[in-house]
């Protein structure tokens, strides 16, 4: 409620002059409230302070400066656009080297995907030589099993002694 | 074009169409409150007038930006506390100092205010002199949001709603800011404000 109070005496402290209605209204706040008199005060100095602020000095021509600032702006722009065009005399040399560079990678490439599949082929058929000594596949199929008994406990062939003896 | 368009906003479609008169007579019409800004946010009254040269600059270029239903003097303002913003950042670099800076304590950043042109009149204009002194110093010893939104708010003109578009927070935020601020003020120059000095004329 304060905050609210303090709001609109803000807000009419800074009005030069109040309409009727918002005298009417600064009444009934002052009326309502006991502090809002020395609180009124307070905010009507502050404003009328903040309000008696001189003007920051200005030169006369002030506007025509900025006019010839923009002036100014728009004639280096203008510039600009020529030397642009400039550039853009030298932009079908600029094309044929990045052209032939871009020619020059994608052969590069290209020799260096054959040279990666041929590698694979010689891999492939190294391998496929010392294949042709492996076992065949029935030889094999008993694998994991003879594999799994090479892992039995050595304490059960150790009790198994001890029973003999 | 609505007949409820803001006049400012009338003459800135004028200028995006390239009628540079339209926007001479923006200029003439904002020229002293951008300055005022600037100077004050900034505090350098000296480069004022050169930032606020480069505040309408900015503008011009940014006429094809400016959307009509965005106020005017909002858009305005916007920019010239952006620029302000990037001459406080561009002293800073050379200092080293945080950019919430306020200027007190500071010789090489005590207010470079106008020359002082009250001359040793009547004792009522040097206390005048000395009231306006004490007010502007304490409101560069406010942070930079705190005084840009006090400052915004010292003339009817600017809204809250505006305010709060122009630095950037929301409506409590930007109150609450104002609120701060004055209180701030209010405490520092209580035996100025209770001195009656600033009577109702």
């Amino acid at each position: 409620m304060k905050d609210v109070r303090n709001d609109e005496l803000i807000r009419l402290s800074m009005k030069p002059e109040l309409s009727p209605e918002e005298e009417a209204r600064l009444e009934k706040i002052l009326r309502g409230e006991p502090d809002a008199h020395a609180a009124w005060d307070e905010e009507r100095a502050l404003s009328r302070a903040l309000q008696s602020l001189p003007d920051v000095p200005l030169s006369n021509n002030f506007t025509s400066r900025v006019m010839q600032e923009i002036d100014l702006e728009e004639a280096r722009d203008q510039r600009m656009r020529h030397s642009h065009g400039g550039w853009f005399r030298g932009f079908w040399p600029r094309l044929s080297w990045g052209t032939a560079a871009l020619v020059l990678g994608l052969v590069g490439m290209h020799e260096y995907s054959v040279s990666k599949r041929t590698q694979l082929a010689n891999d492939v058929a190294l391998v496929s030589k010392d294949a042709a000594k492996l076992p065949s596949a029935e030889v094999l199929q008993d694998f994991d099993a003879i594999n799994q008994l090479r892992q039995v406990s050595m304490t059960s062939d150790d009790d198994l002694l001890i029973a003999l003896q | 074009m609505s007949a409820n368009l803001d006049p400012d906003a009338a003459l800135m479609l004028r200028v995006r169409e390239g009628d540079r008169s339209a926007f001479e007579t923006l200029v003439e019409k904002y020229k002293q409150p951008v300055v005022n800004l600037v100077a004050r946010v900034t505090g350098d009254f000296t480069e004022a007038e050169d930032i606020a040269q480069h505040v309408f600059v900015q503008v011009y270029k940014s006429a094809h930006r400016y959307e009509v239903t965005a106020k005017f003097s909002t858009w305005l303002f916007t920019i010239a506390r952006n620029l302000s913003l990037n001459e406080i950042r561009r002293r800073s670099r050379h200092r080293a100092d945080s950019l919430d800076e306020t200027f007190a304590d500071d010789d090489e950043h005590t207010i470079r205010q106008p020359a002082d042109t009250h001359s040793a009149g009547p004792t009522e204009t040097l206390l005048q002199g000395e009231l306006e002194e004490k007010v502007e110093e304490a409101i560069a010893d406010l942070p930079e949001k705190q005084r840009t939104a006090l400052l915004m708010c010292r003339h009817e003109e600017f809204s809250y709603e505006e305010i709060a578009r122009v630095v950037g927070c929301s409506l409590s935020a930007t109150k609450s800011l104002i609120h701060r601020a004055r209180e701030t003020l209010k405490e520092r120059l209580k035996p100025y404000l209770h001195s009656g000095a600033w009577r109702e004329e």
